[in-house]
């Protein structure tokens, strides 16, 4: 009798053994598809977009800016112009605003609300002058930029040189 | 009930758990795999999305100059796109479909006129089952100018694939 309890007691835990055994193999299963390898497979498009962007814009041209309104103005002479007089007093007037503020207020909204916006993509477009990047010349963001946001890629640097030195340009793009 | 029937009974039970988790575990392996091939069929398409794109950014057809024999990246001359747009229709099939298959190429002008468009290439597939949209900004020369510089717009390009 003893031994027949035994060996039913041994069969029982075997099977308690195989379904512990299922159950594992089930979680592991479960983990390997719960965690598989989800890579960032949009960073080609982000970055080329944010690369694209930056250098589309750089190069734009502006027209009916004071002194010289049949003078065509790239975006970037108009950085430079915001890097060296960023006092707001002397250099290009473009719309009745000089280039610091045209920049900032009128010409890169237009161009981010227009692609990046349309496009649904956080930015954050950033030109510092190198010795000083505390204060930024142009600082455009949509939806609290990218500090927060796990897939940022960048257009890389944008540099021109102007009388006041070095001006950098960077846009970064995130999800 | 005799002790052989509870032990029938019990067997069966048993048996009718372990066929239940059988059962489940297979629903499970079906999503799975279902899920797997629906991701690779997305990736597919993304990476011919990223390779149409590529061939845009790169078409000499409409890219910009650079001087020297160079190129301009991310530039699109718009008198090269325009005449480009003329005789694309006599070389879809033979030339171009090899290059873009089924897909739409836009360019759409932000600054200063937004309502300019252009549509590059159009060659859609009917019943499509999934469609991938990638885009990138542009710089859009106006070489027509003789004097002086050219003007400079800024835009985007929208290509869409389908498969």
């Amino acid at each position: 009798m003893i031994s027949s309890d035994v060996k039913k007691g041994q069969m029982e835990m075997v099977g308690l053994v195989v379904i512990v055994l299922l159950v594992t193999i089930a979680f592991l299963f479960l983990a390997q598809f719960a965690l598989n390898d989800r890579s960032d497979t949009h960073f080609f498009a982000r970055k080329q977009l944010a690369t694209s962007t930056l250098s589309g814009i750089l190069q734009t041209t502006v027209k009916g800016c004071q002194p010289d309104e049949s003078q065509l103005l790239t975006v970037s002479m108009l950085l430079q112009d915001c890097a060296v007089n960023r006092g707001g007093n002397f250099g290009y007037v473009c719309g009745g605003k000089y280039s610091c503020d045209f920049l900032n207020k009128d010409l890169l909204p237009t161009f981010l609300e227009g692609s990046l916006d349309v496009f649904k993509q956080h930015y954050e477009l950033k030109a510092v002058l190198v010795q000083d990047p505390e204060q930024p010349l142009v600082l455009m963001t949509s939806n609290g930029g990218c500090k927060r946001q796990k897939n940022v890629d960048t257009s890389g640097d944008f540099p021109l040189s102007s009388g006041a030195g070095l001006v950098n340009t960077v846009l970064l793009i995130c999800d | 009930m005799k002790r052989g029937q509870i032990q029938m009974t019990e067997t069966i039970a048993v048996l009718f758990i372990f066929f239940i988790l059988i059962f489940f575990g297979l629903i499970f392996y079906y999503k799975y795999v279902d899920s797997s091939i629906k991701a690779n069929q997305d990736q597919n398409l993304e990476k011919r999305a990223i390779d149409t794109t590529t061939r845009v950014i790169f078409l000499p057809e409409i890219q910009c100059g650079g001087g020297s024999g160079g190129t301009n990246v991310y530039c699109i001359d718009l008198l090269k796109m325009e005449a480009f747009q003329k005789v694309l229709p006599d070389a879809i099939d033979d030339y171009y479909f090899n290059l873009f298959s089924f897909a739409k190429i836009t360019v759409q002008e932000v600054y200063p006129d937004s309502s300019k468009l252009w549509v590059v290439y159009d060659k859609p597939k009917k019943d499509f089952t999934s469609k991938k949209v990638t885009y990138f900004s542009a710089a859009l020369q106006d070489t027509s100018i003789i004097a002086g510089s050219p003007v400079t717009s800024f835009g985007y390009v929208t290509v869409e694939v389908y498969s």
